[in-house]
């Protein structure tokens, strides 16, 4: 019998993960609720906002952290290691649709977004930014626009992107900058100093 | 930590920029107005709130149960579960049902004695000697006998000193010219005058009976005098000190030599 309850709140993510791999449920709990969060938003953002789809990949990830555990190696930071699985999904789910698409219209359909019912400028300029924006990032080619992500959304570091995508640290910088000038370019028109 | 370049982009404006961050930022944006465009798309996307969605509800209920499926727990016989419920694991020790109710029969405990005790009867209680009045009186009478016998043996115990004292006595009087000699030797010498107490006498040589005849005969030989004199002034005076049982006597050592030998010797 152990005397003193372990505190799940305090451990790190690499100790969550060996208590799991122990059948010890409070910590796939606490696991579940730092991470299910984050991933369906950025399954949501890397799958066309399919939030069904989105659903599936978070269940699919849990679900293999619960099968197999022992494929997280304890020396890596989880975080990175649980991206890089997340982004393997979403690419593969990409080859998939690709095959698709030859046959279907296109992805475009599944594209939404989110409300903005604001009658104030400033927050309907912030909603069309918005807009230009993710029609921008989408318009970028795969590999720049998950740098992109990752870095600016996810709140990833230029290290750990680089662990994710297993790539050196430069490229990822030279990506990321490819991304923000394309994205700059884009939204041209949104340029306050520009535009005065 | 090597300072990024979205960092300086974001921070700095353009006429802040060293020759060598310019020289970095060369492949991304030559001018003024391709720096601000940068500038702006990063500040902007900084400031831009991205939703976290929360998974529905099934989606960890399923997960709960491939979890339960995974890692199956022990089948529950009787006594696990009772365990289970008043030692669960997941608690500490401290929070545990056995250690609650452990604590509140220890109170129980300590606190029955405390409110058992009578304390509102004010009633005098007075001590009582159940004794009958036979018990009384044979103890009573034990009491006595057992005092008559300590006083008898105080008895015995003053007779046996009394006799030792009478024996070294006698040895003392064995080591004494014999009462005839001094008796004789006192008649002998008649200007010697001695003058006492009988009673005083007798008490300071107390249980020295041959002493006292002895003295007695002396006392009477003295007075017995062939002629009748009796010089008061001459008569010797004695004391006896109660304290030490010393007898003194005022008389002239040149005039009664044998007298002195005696008391000398005697005393």
């Amino acid at each position: 019998m152990r005397l003193i309850k372990p505190q799940y709140k305090s451990m790190t993510d690499e100790s969550l993960m060996i208590s799991i791999s122990k059948g010890e449920k409070k910590a796939f709990d606490e696991i579940y609720v730092r991470y299910s969060s984050p991933l369906l938003g950025y399954f949501m953002r890397m799958l066309w906002r399919d939030r069904e789809k989105a659903e599936d990949f978070v269940h699919d990830i849990f679900a293999k952290i619960i099968r197999k555990p022992e494929l997280f190696d304890p020396s890596r930071k989880f975080k990175t290691w649980l991206y890089s699985v997340a982004n393997n999904m979403c690419k593969n789910e990409y080859k998939k649709q690709e095959v698709r698409k030859n046959t279907s219209t296109g992805l475009d359909g599944h594209y939404a977004l989110s409300d903005s019912n604001s009658n104030v400028m400033a927050e309907v300029q912030d909603a069309q930014f918005r807009e230009e924006f993710e029609e921008s990032l989408e318009a970028l080619d795969a590999k720049h626009k998950e740098t992109f992500r990752l870095r600016h959304i996810e709140g990833l570091s230029i290290k750990e992107i680089a662990e994710v995508l297993e790539l050196s640290d430069g490229t990822v910088k030279s990506r990321l900058f490819y991304a923000t000038k394309y994205l700059a370019k884009s939204l041209k028109e949104f340029n306050p100093v520009l535009n005065r | 930590m090597e300072k990024d370049i979205v960092d300086i982009v974001t921070e700095k404006e353009f006429i802040q920029l060293t020759p060598v961050e310019k020289a970095d930022l060369q492949e991304f944006c030559r001018t003024e107005e391709e720096f601000y465009q940068l500038k702006n798309v990063l500040t902007k996307v900084g400031a831009m709130t991205f939703e976290t969605p929360s998974p529905k509800k099934e989606t960890k209920r399923d997960l709960d149960t491939l979890f339960a499926q995974t890692y199956p727990k022990v089948g529950p016989v009787w006594h696990n579960s009772m365990f289970a419920t008043i030692i669960p694991k997941e608690k500490p020790f401290y929070k545990q049902p056995l250690l609650h109710v452990a604590a509140v029969a220890l109170l129980l405990l300590l606190a029955v004695p405390m409110f058992s005790s009578n304390v509102t009867d004010k009633s005098i209680k007075i001590a009582k000697n159940e004794n009958s009045k036979e018990d009384l009186a044979e103890t009573k009478e034990s009491n006595h006998e057992e005092f008559e016998q300590l006083k008898t043996d105080d008895l015995v115990v003053d007779a046996d000193q009394l006799n030792q004292s009478l024996a070294e006595e006698t040895k003392l009087d064995d080591a004494l010219p014999s009462d005839d000699f001094l008796a004789s030797r006192a008649t002998g010498t008649a200007r010697s005058i001695i003058s006492m107490d009988n009673n005083q006498f007798s008490t300071g040589l107390s249980g020295t009976s041959t002493s006292s005849a002895a003295t007695g005969n002396v006392a009477d030989s003295f007075f017995e005098h062939p002629d009748g004199v009796f010089d008061e002034e001459a008569v010797p005076s004695a004391s006896m000190d109660d304290n030490t049982n010393h007898l003194t006597f005022a008389i002239s050592a040149s005039e009664t030599d044998d007298l002195m030998d005696l008391l000398t010797v005697t005393f």
